[in-house]
């Protein structure tokens, strides 16, 4: 990962290329469901920094309600657009891949039709609504996708429904993907914010999901669950650390301890 | 399953949402301060907590009726209670903590009882705490949110069999889609039917008809397939 | 019949009494931290000039950051209680996994945007950042533990008509907005409105000239979260922590009221209903009345 903070000054990282790098490997581990769990949570990494990014795009311009709503807003729509793709495999016989891309299909229109609804009707003066929406919907679907399929080892839903949503995991998944997107741009919030800092931030959110739907794991593939566990805690304690490091690097001073300056 | 109500129970809810959004009170951010009338939270996330409160009623009631007027009916009564007790104990705060006269900033008078604002009013803020109108405008919304949302919840479980967890949960994300949509109508605060922001609700309505539509045809797809897989 | 409505009486009483311990340690947490809408000031303060020693903890509004916890820390406790171990390991071990997200949320937090305001030469302070993490995990840890242990008699041993047909965690989650959106809606105004503004005058809102001009001095110097907490434990804590259990007692209440008097289910429903909507409209005389007594004492509005 520390790798990938220094080539994001090249282009290779901007906003364009991130997204679509993001999408397409997410959209391709997903389709394969028999990937053991690491590679799946890799994705759902990918899938959260490519969420946090749209958030970062859009919630620039100000949305009058706080960056939070937006993130909700995503995964509202999200798990819609993803449980009517998990439900595909259930009227296919062949060609059960095609859930993941029926999502993300889903997903974009119904991002498109938020982003032009809240442009048109709504008025929102934010130029890059129906893209940043369209790419902020996608990640949500992608990220619920994912995550279920962590647990349940696939993402059909009559898998699903008994390993993910009866036992109630998914309101784990939904809020904490909800957070590891809103979270990044909200908590770097301010004039000074950098690009490279809030995607790091969103890559240790991600790890840190992965890391808890271990631990729900481990219990019913000891194998599977130990590997993400220990792979998932190498990424969060490599992300967190960079954090910590490009905070203390970008910010005004860092003491450790002190009064504050007089008033004039 | 039954398409057609699933389609209606959707879309009627979150228009139902969309109105009690713009009903509820909320100063955000500046009402913390004293500086706006209302309720000092986000509007969406306030109408979410109550109508997730409603939702829970609803839920309990659900495995004993079918009957879709009590349980669309207990969760608007979980709702408004929620929303009843939390500005009531916001006035306590207001009054006795920081001795604050709720009044309204956008109109001179109160218009339900009467009581007059202006000379009550701190100079340069929009007014402060929850007067007796968007008390009253705040019931009322909270009851038609908590109404939509039961009613989006009562359609998932008994139109389109899904099970209580994942009726939970798919009413959640729809529920909040509309809610946020809503509040970006509203930029945030608003004060209640009295507020000139509350004439911005025909384009909400639109708004929140074509986002519900989105949904209704997402969940008609599971709603769908369900049967064919056999659970 | 008559020792399950005692039981449930009792369970009922239970709950709403966590419920007043976690909505309390709820909004004291979020004072240590200076979560949700009064940390739209510690934010703009930097930019006015008023350099502080605040934790600027901006995970998200209150309620997102609450649904979090609460259904983590449910998540875990089913994990485990799957298991087969006993709630009384479970439900604290859940709860503090959630305090050990929080924390991590808390310190990203205050490190990203104290690092966002470096043209406002506002420092990094470490020893804010180190000594409030601990108050912040314990407080949530026991707000979290509330709502988890409330959830857990909700899903498994309510008995008869009220058990809950949610699972846990996301029953977690919705008590976890709930108490999050009340939370930052009633304990937050004593802290926003009093205790960040002290030096302005009393029995006022606060004017937008003030915005950002907060209070940075405190009985014993520099003013930190710490003092903030131990302020708002005297009212708005537990105002808040009154109005999450009036809650939770009176919608248990009513349902339990229309159970015991009516005959078949519907009945009953309706009945319960109709109770909620005599509260309702009572709780709107019980406000009409208050402020009406408020206006009367205080009088009309007499500064500049």
């Amino acid at each position: 990962m520390e790798v990938d903070i220094d080539k994001k000054k090249i282009d290779w990282f901007s906003q364009r290329n991130l997204m679509i790098i993001s999408i397409v490997l997410s959209t391709i581990i997903a389709i394969f469901t028999s990937l053991p769990a690491v590679v799946k949570a890799i994705g759902l990494i990918l899938a959260i920094v490519c969420g946090a990014d749209a958030v970062r795009t859009i919630a620039h311009y100000g949305l009058g309600t706080g960056v939070p709503s937006i993130g909700m807003l995503a995964l509202g729509i999200g798990i819609t657009a993803a449980l009517a793709g998990m439900a595909a495999p259930l009227l296919f016989e062949e060609g059960a891949y095609l859930g993941v891309i029926i999502s993300i299909i889903l997903a974009a229109i119904g991002g498109c039709v938020y982003g032009l609804v809240a442009v048109n009707v709504l008025k929102m003066k934010i130029p890059v609504m129906v893209s940043g929406m369209i790419q902020l919907t996608i990640a949500g679907t992608l990220s619920i996708i994912l995550a279920s399929s962590i647990l349940a080892g696939t993402w059909h839903l009559d898998m699903v429904l008994n390993s993910v949503i009866n036992t109630g995991w998914i309101a784990v998944i939904f809020i904490m993907s909800a957070i590891g997107m809103l979270h990044p741009y909200n908590a770097c919030l301010g004039p000074d914010e950098k690009r490279n800092r809030t995607l790091v931030l969103s890559i240790e959110l991600g790890s840190l999901l992965s890391l808890l739907l271990g631990i729900e794991l481990i219990f019913n593939d000891l194998i599977d669950g130990a590997i993400l566990i220990a792979l998932s805690g190498i990424i969060w304690v490599i992300s967190y650390v960079v954090f910590v490091k490009l905070s203390m690097k970008q910010a005004y001073k860092v003491v450790g301890t002190g009064l504050i300056k007089t008033l004039e | 399953m039954d398409p057609i109500l699933i389609f209606i129970c959707i879309i009627v809810g979150g228009i139902l949402t969309s109105i009690g959004v713009h009903l509820m009170p909320v100063g955000g951010a500046p009402a913390a301060m004293g500086t706006a009338t209302g309720v000092a939270t986000g509007v969406n996330m306030l109408s979410t907590g109550a109508a997730m409160t409603g939702l829970f009623t609803a839920s309990t009631v659900a495995m004993v009726t079918s009957n879709i007027w009590l349980v669309s009916l207990s969760g608007a009564v979980g709702s408004m209670l929620m929303l009843a007790f939390t500005m009531l104990s916001g006035t306590l705060i207001y009054t006795q903590g920081t001795g604050i006269v709720p009044v309204s900033g956008r109109v001179t008078k109160d218009p339900i009882t009467g009581r007059d604002f202006l000379s009550y009013k701190t100079p340069q803020t929009d007014g402060h705490g929850t007067p007796d109108v968007s008390f009253l405008s705040g019931e009322i919304g909270a009851f038609l949110g908590g109404f939509g949302g039961a009613l989006i919840f009562y359609s998932l479980v008994f139109y389109a069999g899904f099970n209580i967890a994942l009726s939970g949960i798919a009413a959640l994300g729809i529920f909040l889609a509309n809610a946020v949509l809503s509040a970006y109508n509203i930029g945030g605060t608003i004060e209640g039917f009295h507020d000139p922001k509350f004439k911005l609700l025909p384009r909400a309505l639109l708004a929140c008809f074509v986002a519900s539509l989105i949904c209704a045809s997402f969940i008609y797809i599971v709603a769908y397939a369900l049967p064919i897989g056999g659970i | 019949m008559i020792t399950i409505t005692i039981a449930i009486i009792a369970w009922i009483l239970l709950i709403a009494f966590i419920a007043l311990i976690a909505g309390t340690f709820e909004d004291l947490e979020s004072d240590v931290g200076s979560q949700s809408n009064p940390n739209s000031q510690v934010q703009l303060a930097a930019q006015v000039g008023y350099i502080n020693r605040f934790f600027n903890k901006a995970i998200s509004g209150e309620p997102p950051a609450y649904g979090l916890y609460c259904a983590v820390s449910a998540g875990i406790a089913v994990v485990f209680l799957g298991q087969g171990y006993s709630p009384i390991l479970a439900i604290p071990l859940g709860a503090g996994i959630a305090a050990i997200v929080h924390m991590l949320l808390a310190s990203t937090a205050y490190m990203g945007r104290t690092a966002s305001q470096r043209r406002f030469e506002q420092p990094m302070y470490l020893d804010v950042l180190i000594r409030q993490l601990l108050p912040i995990a314990t407080h949530g840890f026991i707000a979290v533990i509330g709502i988890t242990t409330i959830c857990y008699i909700q899903a498994y041993i309510m008995p008869g008509v009220l058990q809950s047909a949610f699972p846990m965690p996301l029953l977690g989650l919705i008590w976890g907005i709930t108490i999050g959106s009340i939370g930052s809606s009633v304990g937050d105004v004593h802290y926003g409105t009093e205790r960040e503004f002290q030096d302005r005058p009393f029995g006022e809102g606060k004017r937008v000239v003030y915005h950002g001009r907060i209070t940075r001095y405190s009985e014993c110097g520099v003013r930190n979260q710490n003092d903030v907490v131990y302020f708002c434990a005297k009212y708005g804590g537990p105002i808040t922590g009154l109005a999450f259990g009036l809650i939770l007692l009176f919608e248990n209440w009513r349902s339990l009221l229309g159970f015991s008097l009516g005959g078949s289910p519907e009945m009953a429903i309706a009945i319960s209903i109709g109770i909620g909507i005599v509260i309702a409209v009572a709780l709107f005389f019980i406000n009409y009345a208050l402020v009406g007594y408020v206006r009367k004492r205080y009088g009309t509005f007499v500064g500049e």
